[in-house]
């Protein structure tokens, strides 16, 4: 969509570029992460250019990140070709065409042989060039992104005006797109431990400064009927408390007494017992965002919550048969050796017998002691069912503006 | 066929000459301004580069209300920072107001001779080496109708006035230092949201650890350290990364081929049995990068390791009495009632009407009851606070106070 007016005949020609590298600049860094936004770049590159011409970007797969291609008119896609910008030999090593280097394309170059011209850009009648290649981030021996400006038609052949411009933003493409690999890994540390943190039995809720939740593991969604995950700045800051915090305060409100580090409590629904221990995170004095979104951890116990068990863990560990590790389990949730054996459908003879042998395989004695063996490892901690990283949505949303690397 | 208003750019600089040597001042500001958000030693050789393309003679302040709700305002030059408990009042130009103008937006400060006398200018911004006025400023961050952080130009020795193209320069900067701050704060806040969940990790008492594919660890919690004996305060990050394979390596020595599922080990040292748990991390195709960064985690559980003392949490929890505690504290830690009485030195029959105390004041009936209660909350979680963070604890002081 060119706005069709010319700058004035009097305009030097360099000037023009200027200012049309400055123009370009703040849409272009607001687009690191963010697809729609990285779109309305190329487009506005594009708009600048000629309505012949497509500007695209293009990451190959590198470190078993997918390749991404992004274009003015293509909209955004996954990738999966191999190394789809090397053209049949080694790429140049960094020393000769550094990140930030402009090419120029000419049409029936090695880049017509490249899997992405071949395979992706050919189908939809792209030319392959005369047209320009900024190498956008690459290591030492190989390019892993690259933005392009390409003829649609033969109408448009590039002029110097066009290098020029290009040659102004490649260190800004270059710094855009780095910027856009630390986001995306400070998401991905988040979310590493957020799936570890999803296999504890533990509740774990973060509240922030006015004691609204910014984060609940799932064992405190579930607690709270919620979603688990963090909750996003634009919602901690709205007027009205979020679902979550709802939830939480509603607990909370049967305790008059919410001052102390520790609080023993009823759940509103059906009065079991829960812990509540809380810890203030400290941040240094220049985090002060952190600070209001973190304020404070709060760990919940549920004694009556199914402990984990994950993958047959008490099996691998001591050996337990099925029946044993069931009766294992039914006495760490908080049942006697009576109900357990109710539950079971087994006499409590029978019960009594299948505790020897629990008692004999684990190396206990009492019933307290199994308790204590199971309930302070990986059995009693840590959850059976596994979430993967990367199903945490609301993290990734707002985090990265939602990266590149996803849909 | 250029759309320069539609991209953001403001007509009102006009003719090209002028825009010509603004581009020049103007892009290299612009690189070192995207480089790296988020680094403040990148934003000081910001301001540094700006002073010196303003012209000789001129300095920049950053001036900002004062962290956590407190009075006064916080005045800063490289390193250098000063804060008191001074009113915000700047001699701005016009009719405008310093509290409502928006983000980015460029103002011009008087030559006003009462400013010198002002206890703004005297406490903070006199000893950071600037001279009264006039000047320029431009507003840095805030919310709508109340920013709180400002750059401020003021001469840095007397007769220093801002030329016509200096106030040029800034107009043409404003939009994108806006911008940078939006990729700040998305920086920031992506690293928040990791290390929240770093911190919390370190009060569990299970110990957890994050390896890459190679088995080499990425993240270690407090008491994985110290399953491990890697020592959280001794070494450089990267040393202690180290340190974490190495221990872990000798842990698994006989282990090559466990990749999922559980184990019983016997500590190297001294022989104490631990529970692991292994579980891989199910990454999307598209994670790339972290998907081997982040291959599996470890779960350690150390049930010999008395991880603290929680004693103080159980007479919060439940009012228990301090010997109360004590008895219910031995309990869980796999002793009979008579073991404990005989520890405790009481007699065996006042041990029983202790703890007939403790299962009414715990809600319990049994032993086993008791230690599952402890364990599930008080004992899943460190009692001892994570190691010395002087900075942050001071910071936490006053928060508590305030």
């Amino acid at each position: 969509m060119p706005a069709g007016s010319s700058s004035g005949g009097s305009v030097s020609a360099m000037a023009d570029v200027e200012r049309r590298a400055l123009g370009l600049l703040e849409l272009l860094h607001q687009a690191p992460g963010s697809p729609p936004d990285w779109i309305r770049f190329l487009e506005a590159l594009r708009n600048e250019i000629s309505p012949d011409a497509v500007a695209l970007f293009a990451a190959q797969p590198h470190a078993k990140r997918p390749g991404v291609l992004a274009g003015s008119g293509l909209g955004v896609s996954h990738v999966q070709l191999g190394d789809f910008l090397r053209p049949s030999q080694p790429h140049p090593p960094a020393s000769r065409i550094p990140a930030g280097t402009v090419l120029s394309l000419a049409p029936g170059g090695p880049f017509t042989k490249s899997l992405l011209f071949r395979d992706v850009l050919e189908p939809t009648g792209i030319l392959s060039g005369p047209g320009f290649l900024v190498i956008t981030e690459r290591t030492e021996s190989l390019v892993i992104a690259a933005t392009l400006v390409l003829p649609r038609s033969a109408k448009w052949r590039p002029r110097a005006a066009d290098r020029a411009l290009l040659e102004r933003l490649a260190p800004h493409l270059v710094i855009a797109r780095r910027t856009h690999n630390r986001l995306v890994e400070r998401a991905r540390d988040a979310e590493a431990l957020l799936s570890a943190f999803d296999r504890l039995v533990l509740g774990v809720v973060f509240v922030d400064e006015n004691e609204r939740v910014s984060f609940a593991n799932r064992s405190a969604a579930e607690l709270l009927g919620v979603a688990p995950g963090f909750t996003d700045t634009a919602t901690l800051a709205s007027d009205l408390p979020d679902e979550r915090t709802r939830a939480w305060r509603r607990l909370l409100t049967s305790n008059a007494d919410q001052g102390r580090n520790a609080i023993s409590l009823a759940h509103p629904d059906d009065g079991r017992p829960l812990q509540v221990l809380a810890t203030r995170f400290t941040w240094r004095e220049h985090e002060g965002a952190a600070a209001a979104r973190f304020g404070r951890a709060m760990f919940i116990g549920d004694a009556k919550r199914r402990s984990g068990d994950p993958a047959g863990i008490l099996h691998e560990l001591y050996g337990l048969t099925r029946s044993e590790t069931r009766l294992a389990l039914l006495l760490l949730a908080d049942r006697s050796i009576e109900e357990a054996a109710e539950s079971l459908g087994i006499t409590q003879t029978t019960a009594r017998g299948v505790l020897k042998t629990i008692f004999a395989k684990t190396g206990t004695n009492r019933q307290a002691s199994l308790v204590r063996l199971l309930l302070s490892g990986p059995p009693g901690q840590v959850r059976g069912e596994s979430a993967a990283p990367g199903e945490a949505a609301p993290l990734a949303a707002s985090a990265t503006g939602s990266a590149a690397t996803r849909r | 066929m250029t759309s320069g208003a539609r991209l953001g750019f403001d007509g009102r600089s006009g003719g090209a000459l002028r825009l010509t040597g603004l581009y020049e001042r103007a892009w290299p500001l612009l690189g070192l301004l995207y480089a790296t958000p988020g680094d403040t030693a990148a934003a000081s050789r910001f301001v540094e580069a700006l002073c010196k393309t303003i012209s000789d003679g001129a300095c920049a302040v950053g001036l900002g209300r004062a962290p956590e709700e407190r009075p006064g305002l916080v005045a800063f030059r490289y390193r250098d920072h000063r804060s008191a408990d001074v009113p915000l009042a700047l001699p701005v130009a016009g009719r405008e107001r310093l509290e409502t103008l928006g983000v980015g937006s460029v103002f011009e400060l008087r030559d006003d001779p009462e400013f010198a006398t002002a206890p703004l200018f005297r406490k903070l911004l006199a000893p950071l080496g600037a001279e009264a006025g006039p000047g320029l400023g431009m507003v840095l961050d805030g919310v709508p109708g109340r920013a709180n952080l400002w750059l401020l130009v003021l001469p840095a020795r007397p007769g220093w006035r801002p030329a016509p193209r200096d106030r040029e320069l800034l107009d043409c900067l404003a939009p994108h230092i806006r911008e940078s701050l939006r990729l700040h704060a998305r920086v920031t806040d992506a690293s928040a949201n990791a290390r929240a969940l770093v911190a919390a990790f370190d009060h569990v008492a299970l110990g957890v650890i994050l390896m890459d594919a190679s088995r080499r660890v990425s993240f270690a919690n407090r008491s994985a350290d110290e399953i491990l004996g890697v020592s959280p305060s001794a070494a450089s990050p990267a040393r202690r990364a180290e340190q974490r394979t190495e221990a872990l390596s000798r842990l698994l020595v006989d282990q090559r081929s466990v990749r999922r599922g559980s184990l019983m080990l016997r500590h190297p040292e001294d022989g104490r049995p631990l529970q692991l748990f292994f579980t891989p991390f199910e990454w999307p195709a598209s994670a790339g990068e972290a998907g081997r960064r982040y291959s599996a985690a470890l779960f350690i559980g150390d049930a010999k390791r008395f991880t603290g003392d929680p004693v103080d949490v159980l007479i919060e929890l439940y009012s228990l009495t301090p010997s109360e505690a004590r008895l219910a504290l031995l309990l869980t830690t796999g002793r009979s009632v008579e073991e404990s009485a005989s520890q405790l030195g009481i007699a065996l029959s006042t041990a029983r009407s202790v703890l007939k105390a403790i299962f009414a004041k715990t809600g319990t009936r049994r032993q086993a009851d008791l230690v599952r209660m402890l364990l599930i909350g008080p004992g899943a979680l460190r009692p001892d606070p994570p190691g010395p963070q002087p900075r942050g604890k001071r910071a936490a002081r006053r928060r508590r106070r305030g």
